[in-house]
């Protein structure tokens, strides 16, 4: 009996995991200079895991994975504007529009549509952006580019350094996508 | 007059010293962990097996792990290198962009030390258990 339930729960997981796409190394980086010095950050170790069955896709970041270059520039992300002690992660969960139109079987690049809200410094906000999937050899590799402002997610610049920060952050995503 | 004059190359040196304070704040880099004594070693699976309050508690901290290198990603500008054995349970290390040397010499089911600074973990009932390193060195291999 014992034997029959694990054998159940592995067949119930493998059938789970069969349409789903997986990565936890995605980079997601942010261009966020506002005068002439260079604000910007890379997060190489994001997790991304699309279902092929439904088109639902959700990204996971960790803030204080954000590599800079500078260490005051660093401590200003996480300590002062991000809060990454208070909010330590970001999140994705939504959908790829119209996911039954993409063959994954086949190799070919699409102009996608994805929505769903998008969680940062503990803001919810529904969003939709345009992206591209390209498939090759049965993987996926989905990528974006599109800005936020800071203020609809509730992270104060100080006067100070306002001039320096971009109040609409450019963000680049890359997720080279493998099947589970 | 010559107080005066005194007074005014003093305010002078005073600013100069400040702005250099400054610069030197400002433009100084991330800590690179070559040299830096690690606050605690321990195995892949070891950390894997520590649960979120114990994670939190070397949060921030340089570390240093052994483990089987599962995946490389390493091209001219940057290398991420996935620590265990399997997807679902993985220790992500970004490694340090000044030392890039031999990082795409790793394959998968090497045996390495890394030492890097841990920023957390994240738990998602699908994507699994991933602890996040960042500016990681190669110490052994």
């Amino acid at each position: 009996m014992k034997i029959v339930t694990i054998g159940l729960l592995c067949f119930i997981t493998l059938a789970a995991s069969a349409d789903k796409y997986l990565t936890k190394t995605a980079k997601i980086s942010f261009y966020a200079s506002g005068g002439s010095e260079k604000i910007e950050a890379d997060n190489r170790a994001v997790g991304v895991l699309l279902d092929s069955k439904t088109g639902a896709l959700r990204f996971l970041l960790l803030i204080k994975s954000f590599v800079f270059d500078k260490k005051l520039m660093q401590e200003h992300f996480n300590e002062n504007y991000l809060e990454s002690g208070k909010y330590p992660k970001a999140s994705f969960d939504g959908q790829v529009i119209d996911f039954d139109k993409i063959n994954m079987a086949k190799d070919g690049k699409y102009n996608v549509k994805v929505s769903g809200k998008l969680t940062i410094h503990g803001v919810t906000k529904s969003v939709s952006e345009a992206g591209v999937l390209l498939v090759q050899n049965g993987q996926p590799n989905l990528t974006s580019a599109f800005s936020i402002t800071l203020e609809d997610y509730k992270i104060k610049i100080p006067g100070v350094v306002k001039d320096k920060i971009a109040k609409d952050v450019k963000i680049e995503i890359d997720a080279n996508l493998k099947k589970m | 007059m010559k107080n005066i004059k005194e007074i005014i190359v003093g305010v002078l040196l005073f600013g100069i010293v400040i702005a250099s304070i400054i610069y030197w704040q400002a433009t100084k880099e991330v800590e690179d962990p070559t040299n830096v004594k690690a606050a605690a070693t321990m195995r892949v699976d070891e950390l894997m097996a520590r649960d979120e309050a114990d994670i939190k508690a070397i949060n921030g901290e340089i570390i240093e792990v052994t483990g089987i290198v599962l995946a490389n990603e390493t091209d001219a500008t940057s290398s991420t290198i996935s620590l265990g054995m399997n997807e679902m349970e993985v220790i992500v290390c970004q490694m340090d962009d000044r030392h890039l040397e031999n990082m795409s010499k790793l394959t998968k089911g090497h045996f390495v030390k890394f030492r890097g600074k841990l920023t957390g973990q994240d738990f998602d009932e699908m994507m699994g258990k991933t602890i996040q390193m960042k500016n990681c060195v190669l110490v052994t291999q």
